[in-house]
């Protein structure tokens, strides 16, 4: 479903991501994981068409660049933020609209529910909280029922529920066979989601291991052995 | 237009109204400024119709400037890929989503249109009421113009922006072309008006004429801008006509190219470099200048120094080394302009007999720091204080607390004080005793006008806006310094030494109650927070 192939991008001299090649299936989470300043985002911002870079990025069948293969894909940035003045409801009716499809109230009330916004709804962009923010992000990508979903670091600022509904949501969205990428740092709260798992390091992937075919092993444990960092 | 951005401009509309219900002050200060703003033209009259500029060619004259100085700096930023302003929220829910990248960039775009069409309302309203030009005129080239400016700019900036059949090494080419055809456009225009200034005076009519002049109509797209404005509003020449023609052309022209070309979205990175550049400068408030958050790097030096000072004294130390590290010799160039002023002046009044008569030395040192204290208020080291928590956690008095967070500012404009009266006063060989009082009253005055700015634009502006506080503490230094400027008016029939004293005593008794009210209002963060 996600095919990234010799992804190459420079900023001047330095190279943040040097010829990294991996692929996604339907279904499949798929979880990037690495040290800061290993090129994490900068891959996600790639696929998902912010960048220019080199190399071949294709969804479903079309380039990542062309509308039909945006059209399938929805992102939740690392650093959520909001229109300061469009409401909770707004923001997620606005990016169903953006997709081309009527907003679902049903399905939109049932989000604002699960993750708590019911009682926040009328309230606008720049009046909440970031952990808020990041919950009108994950509600607003997953509204337009994508085939591709990516995640940067949709963790962090988030309350102990919220953390539960999204890791619930996830197992969801692969259970309905959509591809969910997801960058993170905390490794543990990803712990029983992953089916692959790659290893990035200075711009480069340095392992990519499917669940399936590993020898299960602590991904914390894993993560330090691959890397070279030392955790003590 | 894509459903969606409809849906986003309407809804922030309507969103923006309702947030202003809610927050009276806010809104009362928006409706005081939009109705100062379109009171511009009424105040301008007067000077208007003294210089006789109130005729076609005054508005001509004052329309050209208005395209060259205003508009063209916009649209030249969109030849560096910079001027369109894209926010972060723009990137997550607009440049991420299935948007065409051309209708996402006119949303950008479009974020300016109020501000156009203000000024355009306001450009009417001039034409008609202060430079006799008829209505209909005045219509037919107003609306005319904000189709078609509206038309070249628009396409100016998709095109750049978006085109990918232009590659990026060709974009610098165009935009140094253009750098090069203004900057001789410049050149041009200096070297005419200074020599016909020079030979025979200084003339309104020979700008105008020269503004006019076929070299200027023909200069692509602003130029050709002017021929439109030429031609309605002084009557067809053959060079107005073409270049109104190649305005209309270039317009269509470009319009068409932007609306044909294929566009995938490769100006996203520069859009997102954008929108991290603003997002920063945001998140720093004023610590960090437009160029720094831009990407140049403030230069900081070396210097170690130690903290002294307990309680909220500490500030004032604190201070002291950040400006160490960020000034070379402690002292900038803005201090330094307080040295060269004051030689300036002394200089004048012994080479230019009668130009500046020593005897009215405090009254001009005096007033010079009255003007200066109320038009010109450079970025103070306070300003960053009130961002800081701690300044609320410090067990210390509020008084303390500002009186410190504003200490090296008094130190600073003691040292400019003396900078500009000490040449000043031994060159015009004034008495020891008259240079004390100018250096005193130079500091007493600015003390005075700090607190007010801390009172009205940091505390009451928290509440009221900043842009309108400003506006608000302009007024109120004005008022607040019709006192000392009157006292000055005696300083000759009445003594020195009484006007000094008076002077002091008013400043002392404002400033304390300026420094009293910010203090009282300095309870909490809150009081600082919109």
């Amino acid at each position: 479903m996600l095919e990234v192939s010799h992804l190459t991008k420079s900023y001047k001299k330095t190279k943040a991501v040097d010829d990294v090649t991996f692929s996604a299936g339907q279904g499949e989470v798929v979880v990037l994981v690495g040290p800061n300043g290993a090129g994490k985002s900068t891959t996600i911002k790639s696929i998902v068409g912010l960048l220019r870079f080199e190399g071949e990025i294709s969804i479903g069948t079309y380039n990542n660049k062309a509308l039909k293969a945006k059209e399938l894909l929805s992102y939740v940035p690392e650093i959520p933020t909001l229109f300061p003045l469009l409401t909770v409801r707004e923001h997620i009716e606005y990016m169903a609209l953006a997709y081309g499809k009527a907003p679902d109230e049903e399905k939109l009330n049932a989000l604002l529910k699960r993750f708590d916004l019911d009682d926040k709804v009328d309230k606008l962009g720049d009046e909440l909280s970031k952990g808020m923010m990041q919950k009108v992000s994950i509600c607003s990508a997953v509204i337009v029922d994508p085939e591709v979903i990516i995640l940067d670091e949709p963790m962090i600022g988030l309350d102990p529920k919220a953390i539960k509904e999204i890791k619930k949501l996830i197992l969801e969205l692969k259970e309905a066979n959509k591809t969910v990428m997801i960058s993170t740092h905390m490794i543990e709260m990803i712990e029983d989601l992953w089916d692959r798992v790659i290893f990035m390091k200075e711009g480069k992937v340095i392992e990519n291991i499917v669940r399936t075919e590993a020898d299960l092993e602590d991904l914390e444990e894993l993560f330090f052995k691959i890397t070279g960092d030392s955790d003590e | 237009m894509n459903k969606s951005l409809v849906y986003l401009v309407r809804k922030s509309f309507i969103n923006f109204f309702k947030k202003l219900i809610k927050k009276p002050l806010k809104a009362l200060g928006m409706l005081l400024l939009v109705t100062y703003y379109f009171f511009i033209p009424f105040l301008t009259k007067g000077v208007i119709t003294d210089l006789g500029l109130n005729t076609h060619a005054g508005f001509v004259l004052i329309a050209s400037i208005g395209t060259l100085y205003l508009t063209m700096p916009l649209t030249l930023t969109y030849f560096k890929r910079k001027g369109v302003s894209f926010k972060k929220q723009d990137i997550n829910f607009i440049l991420a989503s299935p948007t065409s990248p051309k209708q996402a960039l006119i949303y950008a775009l479009s974020k300016e249109v109020y501000i156009n069409l203000a000024m355009q309302v306001m450009f009417l309203m001039a034409a008609v009421l202060v430079f006799t030009v008829p209505f209909l005129t005045s219509i037919i080239y107003l609306l005319v113009n904000i189709v078609f400016s509206n038309l070249l700019s628009y396409s100016l900036a998709v095109i750049m922006y978006a085109s990918e059949e232009i590659t990026l090494k060709q974009k610098q080419w165009i935009k140094r072309i253009v750098y090069v055809v203004l900057a001789m456009f410049t050149v041009f225009l200096m070297t005419m008006v200074v020599s016909q200034t020079l030979e025979s005076g200084f003339d309104f009519a020979y700008i105008i004429s020269v503004l006019s002049s076929p070299v200027v109509l023909m200069i692509p797209i602003f130029g050709w801008q002017l021929g439109w404005l030429n031609l309605i509003m002084l009557g067809p020449t053959p060079v107005r006509l073409i270049a109104t023609g190649l305005f209309f052309a270039s317009a269509i022209g470009l319009t068409f190219y932007a609306y044909r070309m294929k566009v995938s979205g490769e100006y996203y990175e520069d859009a997102l470099s954008f929108s991290e550049n603003i997002a920063l400068l945001e998140s720093k408030k004023g610590d960090i200048s437009l160029t720094e958050a831009f990407g140049h790097k403030k230069k900081n030096y070396a210097y170690k120094g130690e903290l002294k000072g307990l309680k909220s004294n500490v500030i004032f130390h604190k201070q002291f080394i950040e400006r160490r590290r960020s000034k070379k010799y402690f002292l900038g160039w803005s201090d330094f302009i307080y040295l060269i002023a004051g030689i300036g002046l002394g200089l004048t009044s012994l080479f230019w007999d009668g130009f500046i008569v020593p005897d009215y030395f405090l009254e001009i040192m005096v007033g010079l720091s009255i003007y200066l204290a109320v038009f010109f208020r450079p970025s103070a080291d306070w300003k960053s204080e009130f961002k800081n928590h701690y300044l609320f956690l410090m067990p210390d008095s509020p008084l303390n607390k500002l009186f410190n967070a504003s200490l090296l500012e008094h130190l600073l404009t003691f040292v400019r004080a003396i900078f500009l009266v000490v040449p000043a006063g031994l060159l015009m060989r004034v008495s020891l005793l008259e240079i004390l009082y100018a250096i005193s009253l130079n500091v007493l005055l600015k003390a005075m006008m700090t607190y007010v700015s801390i009172l009205i634009e940091a505390i009451i502006g928290a509440k009221i806006g900043h842009t309108f506080a400003s506006i608000i503490s302009m007024v109120v230094s004005v008022i607040i310094m019709i006192g000392p400027v009157v006292a000055l008016f005696f300083t000759q029939t009445l003594s020195t030494f009484l006007i000094f004293t008076a002077i002091s005593l008013y400043a002392i008794l404002v400033l304390f109650l300026f420094l009293y009210l910010s203090s009282i209002n300095l309870r909490n963060i809150e009081s600082l927070e919109e």
